[in-house]
């Protein structure tokens, strides 16, 4: 019994070493595109001009609300190339059904999110620091909690790479990319608070704002907004990280189904 | 046998008939299409016309930055993914449907001139609704308007003339696995986040006066002021003819760069 869970475990840690080193040559890559490209222009595009073309010159307070919720989309857009890869492998080689035969796919599939998780929680920390260099007093970090933003960060990363991960086993086409993007990772992140928080969609319409609970997106934005810019406005800390670690447990779960009916493993 | 040169009229022929067989299958995808146009716009009009004004974003700031943020940058995705489909059917790996295309009698430029008004045509019925139904929703904020709808509709085509000279080229310009790995963070979110789409030019100018002539530079903030100028009237917006020379210029250029990018892809000998 502890020679078997001591090999399942050994085959567990050799997955992620492979994951490792498969995605080693490409960390330099993720880390400029995502961890430098990103925050460098949205810190132009809506921090520094957007907002003050908008709001006024000296409003750094809509500047930093802005620009708190901006990371949603480099977020997502790590979490969707990342996993993405068992997209295209189910659709070609199938490498990952190898996998399945020398570990259990539950496994398969978790070695994959953890290692995902990891690898998009390293490239998104860069982002606000980096941007408050560029930035200066337009991003107002005077009650920012860091370690808040760190562990909102770390449940983000987790909720994103479950949510992608179940949308790359559950669709089977590549026409289904756009369909992703259009019809739901749009009205997610655009909703979810990229721009706008919750409580101002909350006062267009009590029924929207309530709505908003059941979009993960929400939890990252809110989460981050608290930690950076913080008071009564925004969902707690605590809500966000029980929230998107939620989340992430049922996009989990999910994604155990959907690769079971898309595999038919036993 | 003597080759028998083509005409005119027998390009023509060829040219219509897969012309008539992309309408097809426009046909066919529209619906869903049209779907994936009804929740973007009305994501755009709830977010420009309800929730920016709540944070205390000026009426007149409403018209503008709808035109720039839902309508142009529609436009713009839909050409990104005019270019990734394109890219797919360049034949680096294997058969495609455009080497077939390549063996019909029918000179390349025929042929992707095809391609490009067949995205033009495509562009044109998924992006009217959002400017026609964005218009509608939001009157009050459009209520100053002083253009034209003709001119509208005139400077709408001259966009998507340049938006599909542009993403063609692109799509024959780079390598297929940097392309599909960078092109959207180290190309198009630079043209898309340092133009004038999110920002009027003036309003960009009174904030950053060196960002404001950097912008200048890219073809994207002269596609999006136009759009601006000839639906809500030039004052406010950059110079119609201004900005209609530059879109000209960067399609001549556009064009150059997809001759070098065919030649490099496609005639490798």
């Amino acid at each position: 019994m502890n020679n078997t869970l001591s090999q399942t475990w050994r085959i567990f840690l050799q997955l992620l070493k492979r994951e490792a080193y498969v995605y080693r040559k490409q960390f330099s890559r993720y880390a400029i595109n995502y961890g430098l490209i990103y925050p460098f222009l949205y810190a132009i595009a809506f921090a520094y001009i957007q907002s003050r073309a908008y709001f006024g010159e000296t409003n750094f307070a809509m500047s930093t609300l802005l620009f708190s919720g901006n990371i949603i989309i480099p977020l997502m857009g790590t979490a969707f190339h990342i996993t993405f890869d068992v997209f295209f492998d189910l659709l070609g080689n199938k490498f990952i059904t190898y996998q399945t035969t020398i570990l259990k796919p539950r496994l398969v599939i978790l070695a994959r999110i953890l290692f995902a998780w990891l690898f998009v929680f390293c490239l998104m920390i860069p982002f606000y620091p980096f941007a408050k260099i560029l930035l200066g007093n337009l991003l107002d970090t005077s009650a920012t909690n860091w370690f808040y933003v760190v562990l909102v960060l770390w449940g983000s990363s987790l909720m994103c790479i479950s949510y992608h991960m179940l949308a790359a086993v559950f669709f089977t086409h590549t026409d289904d990319i756009e369909i992703l993007w259009a019809r739901i990772n749009l009205p997610i992140f655009t909703l979810g608070g990229f721009w706008i928080p919750r409580h101002i969609v909350y006062e267009f319409s009590p029924l929207l704002g309530n709505l908003l609970y059941i979009n993960p997106a929400t939890y990252v934005t809110e989460g981050l907004r608290q930690a950076i810019i913080g008071g009564p406005d925004y969902l707690s800390i605590h809500t966000c990280i029980v929230a998107l670690f939620a989340f992430s447990t049922f996009f989990t779960l999910l994604t155990w189904h959907a690769f079971k009916k898309r595999i038919d493993h036993i | 046998m003597q080759h028998m040169p083509h005409t005119w009229h027998d390009n023509m022929r060829i040219f219509l008939v897969l012309l008539q067989r992309d309408m097809k299958m426009l046909k066919n995808k529209l619906r869903s299409m049209l779907i994936d146009i009804f929740i973007t716009t009305t994501i755009e009009i709830l977010t420009f016309g309800s929730f920016f004004p709540l944070l205390g974003l000026p009426h007149e700031k409403i018209a503008p930055l709808y035109i720039g943020s839902a309508f142009a940058l529609l436009i713009f995705y839909q050409g990104y993914i005019f270019s990734m489909n394109l890219l797919d059917e360049i034949p680096h790996f294997r058969a495609t449907h455009m080497e077939y295309q390549l063996t019909l009698p029918l000179p390349k430029s025929w042929l992707f001139t095809e391609y490009i008004l067949y995205f033009i045509i495509e562009t044109f019925i998924i992006t009217i609704p959002v400017i026609l139904v964005g218009v509608w929703f939001l009157q009050s904020a459009f209520a100053t308007m002083q253009g034209h709808w003709l001119l509208f509709f005139f400077i709408d085509i001259v966009v998507l003339v340049f938006s599909g000279i542009f993403f063609f080229a692109l799509a024959f310009l780079f390598d297929y696995f940097w392309f599909r790995d960078n092109i959207w963070a180290r190309c198009l979110s630079w043209f898309f986040n340092l133009s004038a789409i999110f920002s009027t030019w003036y309003a960009i100018q009174a904030t950053s006066p060196f960002f404001a002539q950097l912008f200048l530079l890219n073809p994207f903030t002269h596609t999006t002021e136009i759009l601006r100028a000839a639906l809500l009237g030039q004052k406010g917006y950059l110079p119609i003819g201004w900005s209609l020379g530059a879109i000209l210029l960067y399609s001549i250029l556009g064009i150059i760069v997809a001759r070098h990018g065919i030649y490099k892809q496609l005639d490798p000998v």
